[in-house]
């Protein structure tokens, strides 16, 4: 029986022991997952919901445990590492047990990236030990304690100064300012997202977030202020000191390599990995998720040639994670699967106040490249922008921000790589008011009663021939005899074909 | 007002009270002869529960069918000259000879039996017995495979029971809330739509369809809004599905006790559940994730005042159709609706006796009373009543699609009798089972009208219409109804049953066919202890108008509300089914090619056999429209009115193009009421379901060209 370790308990690692079912139940590998929470795995990208009140922990939680996976599955929570041995092939835990491994993997994840400003002290000592809060009310959402701390700053009703322009600072900033939190975003730069969005859709969306009653910032922080060992402020960029009862950073999170780098696994960002998850020049060593960079080191591969070295990175997205867990389920399996190394860069904001969605790249203007179609909308009294970038009907980026039908339509278009529309103002219709609200003009062809197929003609014939209640013109006509959905319009017809 | 423009009520002593020949809603209506031979009874809505005495235009004209000139009246037999008529005894005969020489030649096996969920309960009941202890063959099925069974297989499977809708259809007017499924009601079965009135007025019909259909239009009105339309591309029901189960979960909406004390599989559910959050959805099927939310959360506040998610063919009707039901159901349970008053899962039965065509042994794998052909007991309890020993009824046969395509062929059937079916039209893969059966060595249909399928035929047996005969239905809520005869039969026209009576004589067998009320007493018999209990139930209970459920053993008064307490399962709960998304036979997944999906016109039913040769409806739709976004029209260069050609590798259609923004852009809608060069199902795949055997029938890649200029 082959014994998988794997480092690290969220959602990715819980994934893979799902899809490992199979080979558990007939008793082909044993799997040992350590994770340092106190708790089992959970739904990381459901946080934000702890924190506003929407979802319990129980609602988040991945029911990966000894009750689902009664036999073969070791589960280790709370549990922490003192050694790895990769020539051992054993793992030594801080309270003192010995694991022995065929297959390691990890599953570590990533950490939240913290300011580097004066009142914050970040601890570089031993990093494979650090993830200890540099001040009370200093609190990035990554785990289920942040969210348990975050939600007791919200239920208390203080101010909360979000710092990050990216999209998970940004959603926590609606998150929170629909529940009522005073809600500040502080980010660096002049525009939001700047990946993602180009400088219209950049300050459209600023526009729709102040709208929605969130404080945008621009130019990052220079200090934080604390009081009796817990925060209280920040200072901004011009000096000026802003108060709250908590700073969240979102400014970007950081692949835990710690124990890679301390076993000499070959890392960039993340953890360097081949299109079969397993970490460079190694056999037996895997890794997934937000601490894996898919990188081969096969210098011909295509799919990474064309990626910059400078850009790669773990993608941070769930999505991948887990697709990368089904994979190396069946890599561990013997059967053949591989992960590409570049994800789909499909954004989709988490919020209920602002619908934004956008793909690709979509920095082309009008008329600068040749063949690229260029086609924008932008109002900011609805506060609707919509910018589809496409070659030959290839969709190659969009922006739909306000526009949640085109968004959609264009999110499944991008994901099956499929055609943009011919004229993309076609996908604007549907985000705006129906035309249905106003009635059309009737005209004798014009059917009233849809299920006995009567048009206006014979209903006014009717009561050119004496009827005078609907009861009366149903029953020569038979318009309204079938579901009576028309009542009202035989009613309102009837009445002016009598005033006639 | 003038006399003469107003229908009169018939006086109730002159009417028979029977009900409509179509849909599974059963509409009630008063028959009363008239001396007008082109409609020879009037018809008149008559107060009932379904229908309130409303009646669509289908029904208002169902008496003109009964005065088709084109009735075949008389026995025809193929000669070298084509269908000749001819003498009952000459078509008995040659039918019992072609049988008897088939036996002899192929085996028991090589005689199949094709049925209906249109035929009464006693025709339904007949065909079984008939199959297995006449012809002692495995090989029957009915056409109501095409229709119910993804929802029958998923409903058995979560409930350990299928009855269409648990609960009586006026529940619905006590709804919150209502999710419908892939069924468009207010075109196919129109006075449903009453039903609807409660949950628009509170905001909640939630429509999933890749149409704007008449029914998704019934989420707005124009004061204001009466709910939510989603609209996913065609192929992506399941995660659509697993997207509202998300939100549910996530957001702790679900009834946690009901979940906890009533049913199995909730942690596994929750974990492929979790993989759907609403903005992945978002981008696999195009709906935006604040509507997925939003239909969540209106679904789960009305939990407790009365909610209810019903699936109909547009979901089903799919090679994953029982999986996604499953997803369907699900969902209920979650909320807790089944069992709950008001509130429930239900499926909307499409055939007039949808319901009951699939109870009493017309299916392949079933015997009367809901119960298997495997079960040993139920074998035994069936054999007795019909007074055979166990080991001579025949093992489970092959579904409808199998059955059908082996026609003609080396070890399938060779001599096929049809009843109340016109497969030419209505199966999928059309050309090829057009093909198979015109291999066949004979082929027997029984009919009132020369349908595509009769013209194939070696044998055409002419029987009678609903008007004409007595019998029982089983509507789409599982309550049994008398149709009542109001007419002569016409002609030389007989009644099935008698022909079937008459058959098995002929063929030496010393079983039991009578009349309606006999066979029906004897199928009560055959159903006690069964799933689908009918055992106390008679025609005089069924005269009183008695709203009669089933299940209904003797001694009890019927169930009209089912899983109160229990599920009729081995421990009680019911199972929530651990389904992952699988891909439907065709899926398209780069967007950039049509999707067919089919449907139905409000003024037709079926294959049309029936409603094409109405004037009235004929008029309204005249032929299949292929209804096509103008963005997508404009792409290929189609103008309204234009005749179009689809094609696939399976065949050609041809289909004037009727522009439509109700319509996605990467999707065509075809009605499939049509034959010939306008029949739909020559596209679509034969790959079916491999838990229900139910084929393909709403998502089937095109290719599109234009056959000739604008002539509309």
């Amino acid at each position: 029986m082959r014994r998988i370790v794997i480092i690290g308990f969220g959602p990715v690692a819980a994934r893979l022991i799902e899809e490992l079912e199979e080979p558990l139940a007939q008793s082909r590998v044993h799997v040992c997952v350590i994770g340092s929470e106190p708790e089992g795995a959970y739904n990381r990208i459901l946080l934000a919901n702890l924190v506003t009140g929407h979802s319990t922990p129980q609602d988040l939680d991945l029911a990966c445990d000894e009750t689902n996976f009664p036999e073969g599955v070791t589960f280790l929570t709370g549990t922490t590492l003192s050694d790895i041995s990769l020539d051992g092939q054993y793992l030594h835990t801080t309270d003192d047990r010995l694991i022995s491994f065929d297959d390691l993997i990890f599953a570590t994840g990533a950490r939240a990236v913290l300011p580097r400003v004066p009142g914050l002290d970040v601890l570089d000592t031993d990093p494979c030990h650090l993830d200890s809060i540099p001040l009370p009310g200093v609190h990035p959402l990554r785990d289920m304690s942040d969210a348990r701390r975050l939600r007791e700053v919200v239920e208390t009703g203080q101010d909360v100064l979000v710092l990050g322009g990216g999209i998970l600072g940004i959603e926590l900033a609606l998150n929170l300012v629909e529940h009522g939190v005073q809600v500040s975003l502080i980010h660096r730069g002049q525009d939001l997202m700047p990946r993602q969005l180009d400088p219209d859709a950049s300050r459209m969306l600023a526009h729709v977030l102040r709208q929605a009653g969130i404080q945008v910032i621009p130019g990052g922080i220079n200090g934080v202020r604390s009081e009796g060992g817990r925060f209280t402020g920040v200072v901004l960029d011009d000096g000026t000191v802003r108060e709250a009862g908590a700073l969240i950073p979102a400014i970007g999170a950081q692949p835990r390599t710690e124990w890679a780098k301390k076993v000499r696994l070959p890392t960039h960002r993340g953890i360097l990995v081949d299109h079969q998850l397993r970490v460079h020049g190694t056999s037996n060593i895997y890794a997934i998720g937000d601490c894996a960079e898919v990188l081969c080191s096969n210098p011909v591969c295509p799919e990474c040639m064309a990626i910059d070295y400078q850009d790669s990175a773990p993608s941070g997205l769930i999505g991948p994670g887990w697709q990368q867990a089904q994979a190396l389920a069946d890599i561990l399996d013997g059967t053949h699967n591989r992960v590409p190394s570049q994800v789909s860069q499909l954004i989709t904001m988490k919020s209920q106040a602002v619908s934004l969605t956008a793909a690709g790249s979509v920095h082309a203007r009008a008329f600068e490249q040749p063949r690229v179609d260029v086609a924008t909308w932008e109002d900011p009294r609805t506060g609707r922008y919509l910018k589809v970038v496409s070659r030959d009907r290839n969709i190659l980026g969009f922006v739909a921000l306000g526009a949640p039908e085109a968004g959609a339509e264009l999110a499944m278009l991008f994901e099956r790589s499929g055609a943009a529309p011919g004229d993309p103002s076609v996908l604007l219709a549907a985000d705006t008011p129906s035309g249905a609200d106003t009635a059309p003009e009737l005209t004798p062809e014009s059917i009233i009663c849809r299920c006995a197929g009567v048009a206006l003609a014979p209903i006014q014939q009717a009561v050119s021939a004496g009827a005078t209640t609907v009861a009366e013109v149903s029953k020569c006509s038979r318009a309204g005899t079938g579901c009576g959905g028309c009542k009202d319009k035989l009613e309102s017809v009837v009445s002016q074909a009598m005033a006639a | 007002m003038s006399e003469s423009l107003i229908t009169q009520e018939p006086p109730a002593s002159h009417g028979v009270a029977s009900h409509c020949p179509y849909c599974a809603l059963q509409c009630a209506m008063t028959l009363t002869p008239n001396s007008d031979a082109s409609e020879p009874v009037t018809v008149t809505g008559r107060e009932f529960p379904t229908n309130r005495g409303g009646l669509c235009r289908k029904g208002s004209s169902a008496a003109k069918v009964l005065g088709l000139g084109d009735r075949i009246t008389q026995p025809m037999i193929r000669t070298a000259h084509g269908l000749e008529p001819t003498t009952w005894d000459h078509a008995l005969t040659a039918i019992t000879e072609a049988i008897r020489g088939t036996q002899r030649e192929h085996g028991r096996d090589a005689v199949g039996i094709f049925g209906a969920g249109g035929l009464t309960n006693e025709k339904a009941y007949a065909l079984g017995k008939f199959a297995r202890a006449v012809l002692r063959t495995s090989r029957i099925d009915y056409n109501g495979r095409f229709c119910m069974s993804s929802a029958a297989a998923a409903g058995n499977r979560a409930f350990g029971l299928d009855r269409g809708l648990p609960f009586p259809l006026t529940d619905l007017d006590r709804a919150h809330a209502v999710l419908l499924i892939g069924s468009n009601v207010a075109d196919t079965m129109p006075p449903f739509v009453q039903h609807l009135a409660s949950a628009r007025e509170h905001g909640g019909l939630f429509v999933i369809d890749p149409r704007e259909s008449a029914t998704a239009d019934l989420t707005r009105s124009e004061e204001r809004e009466c709910g939510i339309h989603l609209a996913p591309t065609p192929g992506t029901d399941q995660e659509l599905l697993l997207g509202l189960i998300h939100v549910v979960i996530a957001e702790g909406l679900y009834d946690a006790a009901y979940v906890a004390s009533r049913t199995n599989g909730f942690a596994r559910l929750k974990r492929t559940a979790q993989r759907y959050w609403p903005e992945h959805v978002q981008s696999l099927t195009g709906v935006p994730a604040a509507k997925i939310r939003a239909v969540a959360r209106g679904l789960a506040t009305a939990k407790d005042r009365g909610a209810f998610v019903l699936t109909g063919r547009g979901v089903e009707q799919h090679t994953n159709g029982s999986d996604t039901t499953s997803l369907a159901i699900n969902l209920a349970l979650l909320l807790g609706l089944p069992g709950r008053e008001p509130g429930g899962y239900g499926t909307v039965t499409g055939q007039g006796n949808g319901q009951g065509g699939r109870e009493h042994g017309q299916k392949c794998d079933q015997l009367p009373g809901y119960r298997s052909i495997n079960d040993p007991q139920a074998r035994a309890h069936v054999a007795s009543v019909w007074g055979i020993d166990e080991q001579d009824i025949p093992g489970p046969g092959i579904d409808a699609t199998q059955l059908l395509l082996s026609c003609g062929t080396d070890h399938g059937v060779r001599t096929l009798m049809i009843h109340g079916s016109n497969p030419v039209v209505s199966a999928p893969n059309a050309t090829r089972v057009t093909r198979a059966l015109a291999d066949l060595d004979f082929l027997v249909v029984s009919d009132f009208v020369l349908s595509e399928t009769a013209q194939l035929a070696h044998v055409i047996l002419p029987v009678a219409q609903w008007a004409e005969e007595e019998g029982t239905m089983t509507n789409l809520e599982g309550r049994v109804i008398r149709r009542r005869r109001a007419l002569p039969l016409p002609g030389a026209a007989r009644d099935e049953l008698a022909v079937l009576a008459e058959l098995s004589t002929r063929l030496g067998s010393t079983m039991f066919f009578g009349t309606a009320e006999q066979m029906f007493e004897e199928l009560t018999r055959a159903s006690a202890g069964g799933r689908a209990d009918y055992s106390g139930l008679s025609y005089d209970l069924l005269d009183q108008e008695r709203a009669c459920y089933w299940p209904y053993p003797a001694g009890s008064a019927g169930t009209p509300r089912l899983f109160r307490d229990s599920f009729p399962t081995a421990d009680g709960r019911a199972t929530l089914a651990d389904v992952s998304p699988r891909a439907i036979a065709e899926r398209i997944f780069d967007g950039a090619e049509l999707t067919l999906i089919t449907g139905r016109l409000l003024g037709h039913y079926q294959s049309g056999a029936q409603t094409r040769r109405v004037p009235e409806l004929l008029a309204s739709d005249p032929d299949g429209r292929v209804e096509i976004n103008p963005e997508t029209a404009h792409l290929y260069g189609v103008v309204e009115g234009q005749l179009l050609t689809l094609h696939n590798e399976r065949g050609t259609v041809q289909a004037r193009a009727r522009l439509s923004r109700q319509i996605r852009r990467d999707t065509l809608f075809m009605p499939f009421h049509f034959a010939g060069s306008n029949s739909v199902n020559r596209l679509v795949s034969s790959a079916t379901d491999p838990l229900s055997k139910m084929p393909e029938f709403k998502a089937t890649r095109v290719w599109v060209s234009q056959e000739e200029q604008c002539v509309a």
